[in-house]
């Protein structure tokens, strides 16, 4: 019997990106588990409401007013209504939140630990101590994970991270990483291959988001560097954004058009036929929680050159990559030069990485990790007790002064809240909703299905024929 | 779980240990850091230090009204300019012989006269300046330009932490060694400030000798009588408030100079140990900020 599980993140589809896939997938992958999973995000444009995706994905667009870069205006409550309705509605036990920056996720979580049921939290991303932005998040962090069952996080250095920001029992954190669907991400075939060995030139493949804190300021000038010194060298950029302008005006300065291949933002289904046309992916990132963008690079054979920060060496096998000590430029020019040598000499043989990460990062075995987090809850003897009480009490152990009374007076109010909903919209009036068969299920239907109709056909063969 | 295989902190191999497993080294290093924070300040604040800080922000923002004393007595009271300026250049006279009993050298005589015929060629130049300008205009730059010469003022002049001998010996005596630059010298920001504003300021006046006069007050009181005796002493201090109370006292009203008053010395009495246990309380966690998380810093270091 499967779990009634509720994804909640401010990040989905339309839009794309990690956290949105890993959503993605890891609820196909549960739901062919045997569970029942339903997605709680924002209205993107038009849209909003409910929509479906394939098997039987529901997806909950709630209409909310979007502050800043698609996460929604921070309202503890506002949301209450609409979540409690869907929980309710969905039968769900399990929430699951992703992503500290996602304020659905948070809300989410507090609401399902206010009406008792069981919640999850992932966490996706590093954060510093020393921005307004970060502690402001950790209080807010605190407050709202103070209850959670369980938290997860995709690398060591993610999960030592956000155990310093919120320090809960150690034992409700597991390292669960990312994966990679190695149907997107194949090796390249043949004729790319063909094409690839025709020139004899190395290709060196980028993609960034050209964010400060994927180290633009590095690779502007590590490009045309490697260009000066390798006459076989060329380069292939991906990705779009504000620092987009400096790298063309690098390429036009130091006349690399024919050398530096810039391709702005490519929409991910073809990230790999990008991907497959080099040799050596380079990455000049600053902070790194995972570096999903590795694993996919290095699925496609090609050689990683990447600094050594956040997650990064956690990711993947010394034979796959080669380190910049430092993020400076002279250190990644060197790891760099070191990787052309690599592949020029054949030292290295890529054509067997895509084989080994099929191995290594599979979303199937990432689900059956998560799902076993999911049983953890319920068969661990230290269960996280949903009582009002014990949840205060909880809350009132934090040391700051004025954040403790906040954090009661905020409590308080949402319990309240549940009260008034519970007089107001009863229970017992909320529609329940079908649930998408499980696969058991639909074979078994559809069985009956072909039966009923082969007694109908055998009652009017005639009339059916011309309709098929 | 085996016993051999020691866990590793890589996520592509598939080890034995739980998801939930953790590094026994980071629980340590957080017990640690629980310790450190709970535990005593590591660094204990000299609140002398703070007190002093605090009070030299005070007499600077005294000396500095000295400006807009002389110039009300100027413009509003029509005081005879020549008779202050006479004054106060016998002060200053009296005090810098005061401390060189060798009298000033030579190179200071040249350098005085310099000034002074500087400002004679200036002052009727600065006269008929700005006078298109609206006076309410020239009381409001002039406002905002005094705050920030005060400001400047100050945080050039916090000494980071010199040696605690020194500074006795500094605060005892109400004479700076005049060959000693070390502590009393403005930064060239706040003169420019100070001459910016003083020169808006006597575009208001009448007379070309108004004028200069009112400038070479504004120098005196200012820039040379500072770096001559030491505007934190007790007796100097004293005295340009009971000058600057009494002359708001007489101009402006009791009431006002009472409400004057009261906010000054709380803020001489309450402001550093306000400052002090934010200090002690807050400050003190910033020097454990972990930067294990933070994005690292670009290093561009090929041209």
């Amino acid at each position: 019997m499967g779990f009634n599980i509720a994804m909640a993140c401010d990040y989905f589809y339309p839009q794309l990106g990690g956290i949105e896939f890993h959503i993605y997938h890891l609820a196909q992958n549960l739901i062919k588990l045997g569970h029942n999973v339903i997605i709680i995000t924002h209205q993107y444009g038009d849209r909003t409401g409910v929509r479906h995706l394939s098997n039987g994905l529901k997806v909950y667009h709630i209409p909310l007013f979007v502050l800043y870069r698609e996460t929604v205006f921070p309202c503890v409550f506002y949301t209450f209504p609409m979540i409690r309705n869907i929980l309710i509605r969905e039968n769900i036990q399990i929430v699951h939140g992703h992503g500290s920056a996602s304020d659905i996720a948070q809300e989410a979580i507090l609401h399902a630990n206010s009406m008792g049921l069981r919640s999850v939290f992932t966490d996706h991303s590093l954060y510093g101590f020393d921005v307004l932005g970060s502690v402001l998040l950790n209080k807010l962090l605190k407050f709202t994970l103070a209850s959670v069952d369980r938290v997860i996080c995709v690398s060591n250095i993610c999960k030592e991270n956000i155990m310093y920001r919120t320090g809960f029992d150690p034992s409700i954190y597991s390292v669960i990483p990312n994966a990679v669907v190695a149907a997107d991400f194949t090796q390249p075939t043949p004729e790319e291959q063909a094409i690839k060995k025709q020139n004899g030139r190395i290709t060196i493949v980028c993609i960034s988001r050209l964010f400060p804190n994927k180290g633009c300021d590095l690779l502007v000038k590590i490009l045309p560097t490697v260009c000066k010194m390798h006459d076989d060298v060329d380069f292939i950029m991906v990705g779009d954004g504000p620092r987009f302008i400096e790298f063309q005006q690098m390429v036009e300065a130091e006349r690399l058009e024919e050398r530096i291949t810039l391709l702005g933002s490519v929409p991910h289904e073809h990230i790999r036929d990008v991907l497959c046309k080099g040799d050596i992916y380079l990455h000049a990132s600053l902070t790194e929680a995972f570096g999903t963008v590795l694993v996919e690079a290095a699925s496609c054979d090609l050689l990683i050159v990447t600094t050594k920060v956040g997650g990064v060496p956690e990711v993947l096998p010394e034979h796959m990559t080669v380190f910049a000590a430092k993020t400076a430029v002279s250190s990644i020019i060197e790891a760099t030069n070191k990787g052309i040598e690599l592949i020029r000499s054949g030292a290295v043989d890529t054509s067997i990485f895509h084989k080994e990460l099929v191995q290594m990062y599979e979303w199937s075995d990432i689900a059956r990790r998560t799902e076993k987090v999911y049983y953890a809850i319920y068969n661990s003897p230290k269960k996280i007790s949903k009582d009002w009480t014990v949840m205060l009490k909880r809350l009132y152990t934090h040391q700051g002064f004025w954040a403790r009374h906040l954090y009661i007076l905020c409590a308080i109010v949402e319990f309240s809240l549940i009260l008034i909903f519970d007089f107001l919209y009863p229970r017992e009036d909320i529609d329940r909703a079908p649930k998408w068969p499980t696969f058991k299920e639909y074979t078994e239907k559809v069985v009956e299905f072909y039966e009923d109709m082969e007694h109908i056909d055998t009652n009017n063969n005639d009339s059916n024929n011309t309709d098929i | 779980m085996s016993s051999e295989e020691p866990w590793s902190r890589l996520l592509w191999i598939k080890q034995k240990y739980p998801d939930n497993y953790t590094d026994p080294d980071f629980i340590r290093f957080m017990e640690k850091m629980k310790q450190k924070r709970e535990g005593p300040p590591i660094i204990d604040y000299d609140f002398d230090q703070i007190r002093k800080d605090s009070l030299k922000f005070y007499n600077i923002f005294l000396n500095s009204s000295f400006i807009y004393i002389v110039f009300t007595l100027i413009y509003y009271y029509k005081t005879d300019a020549r008779y202050l300026a006479g004054s106060i250049t016998l002060i200053t006279m009296l005090v810098s012989t005061h401390k060189n009993k060798e009298l000033t050298s030579l190179l200071n005589i040249k350098s005085s006269f310099i000034i002074i015929f500087t400002l004679l060629t200036l002052s009727p130049v600065l006269r008929s300046l700005s006078m298109t300008t609206a006076s309410d205009s020239i009381w409001t730059v002039s406002f905002w330009i005094n705050i920030l010469y005060i400001l400047t003022c100050a945080t050039s002049s916090l000494s980071p932490s010199p040696h605690k001998e020194d500074i006795i010996k500094h605060e005892a005596s109400i004479f700076y060694d005049i060959k000693d630059h070390s502590n009393n010298k403005p930064s060239n920001l706040a003169t420019n400030l100070l001459l910016a504003n003083v020169a808006m300021l006597a575009s208001r006046l009448n007379t070309t000798t108004d004028v200069f006069c009112f400038l070479l007050i504004a120098i005196q009181v200012n820039i040379i009588l500072p770096r001559i005796i030491n505007i934190s002493h007790v007796k100097v201090a004293s005295t340009s408030s009971m000058i600057v109370y009494l002359f708001v006292g007489i101009t402006i009203g009791y009431r006002i100079t009472l409400i004057f008053l009261i906010s000054s010395v709380s803020y001489i009495i309450f402001m550093p140990k306000l400052f002090h246990y934010w200090q002690v309380h807050y400050r003190r966690r910033d020097y454990e900020i972990l930067d294990l998380w933070d994005p690292r810093t670009p290093v561009v270091d090929v041209e």
